[in-house]
């Protein structure tokens, strides 16, 4: 075995009994390793994943446990509490991740699809494989359909940077400007007849209008826009998502402080 | 790593330089064609350094 390979292992010591089962002594055989991941249980292959995701093996082992992981959570029983849809894409997510560290951007990218919640979609869209116009199509789906699930509310700040970086500040404005456009009709209920939108799914349109300033501003360069257009929303996300709230400041914090060279106020520990 | 390796490298750190250039090397093997040109940077550097030492 290689001297990374080791080294990588030491930082992951819980891990070592399994690893040793593969045959520590040289690069672990493929067939093997095949046959302890057949009757391995679903909390051997989930440990064993998260404890090998970054290991350079030529074998690319932590690609197959993680594909039997998925496999394996697929076919769980419901009741178990990890067979839920947030396990299933907590799985889908690690294998992407391994994908992408092992340099399988093509097959991350059929893993993630257009799934934006993941935060591979935007590693991937950062190194360029879901290339700029998908992602607008992703953002322009989020602005028709405000209702969609919590996660969205990272998603306007990550879009912005990615639209900004190729120099599509514009396609984020536009994209701004039509949700601002649908606020009134959702305010005053004044829509026009063709609009069969329910008047929940409009009155949301509200408040993705306000969090479409943030990518706005973001393509813009203007940095302090996008910092105090997180602040309403903060003691939201603290009250619902604490952890999300953590993520998001710690996000914003240190893109900031990249984009304008000093740190910013904000902590995470505000958010607490 | 591949900005680690090329730091290290510059820095005169082969030691570090060596140990993050196999990562890339190794990581990557087997990688999409399009980062091939990555792994063979590595591989050169990793000879390169291997003589120097």
């Amino acid at each position: 075995m290689c001297r990374v390979s080791r080294d990588s292992l030491r930082q992951s010591g819980w891990c070592r009994d399994a690893i040793a089962r593969f045959g520590a002594r040289g690069q672990p055989a493929a067939a093997r390793v095949r046959r302890e991941l057949d009757v391995a249980s679903l909390a051997t292959l989930r440990r064993l994943a998260f404890g090998i995701r970054l290991w350079p093996d030529p074998d690319e082992t932590q690609i197959a446990v993680t594909r039997r992981l998925l496999e394996k959570a697929r076919l769980t029983v419901p009741s178990e509490p990890v067979d839920t849809e947030y396990g299933l894409r907590q799985y889908r997510s690690l294998l992407a991740q391994a994908l992408i560290h092992r340099g399988h951007l093509r097959d991350a990218r059929r893993i993630v699809e257009n799934r934006f919640q993941m935060p591979e979609f935007m590693t991937l869209a950062e190194l360029g494989v879901i290339p700029p116009d998908s992602v607008e199509a992703v953002l322009g789906d989020w602005f028709e359909n405000p209702e969609q699930p919590g996660v969205h509310l990272l998603f306007p700040w990550c879009g912005g940077q990615v639209l900004s970086n190729d120099g599509r500040g514009a396609v984020v404005g536009r994209a701004t400007r039509r949700s601002e456009a649908a606020t009134p009709r959702a305010a005053g209920g004044i829509g026009r007849s063709h609009d069969r939108r329910p008047a929940l799914t409009s009155a949301r349109a509200c408040g993705s209008s306000v969090r479409a300033r943030r990518p706005c501003s973001c393509s813009r360069g203007h940095d302090g826009g996008v910092c105090n257009a997180f602040f309403p929303t903060r003691p939201v996300l603290a009250r619902r998502k604490p952890g999300m709230c953590s993520f998001v400041c710690s996000r914003q914090q240190a893109t900031t402080a990249r984009r304008c060279g000093f740190g910013i106020v904000s902590t995470i520990a505000e958010c607490r | 790593m591949l900005e680690r390796a090329r730091l290290a490298d510059r820095l005169g750190d082969i030691r570090t330089a060596v140990h993050y250039y196999q990562f890339v090397a190794q990581a990557w093997l087997h990688a999409d064609p399009e980062l091939q040109p990555i792994v063979a940077e590595a591989r050169a550097a990793l000879q390169r350094l291997g003589e120097e030492r």
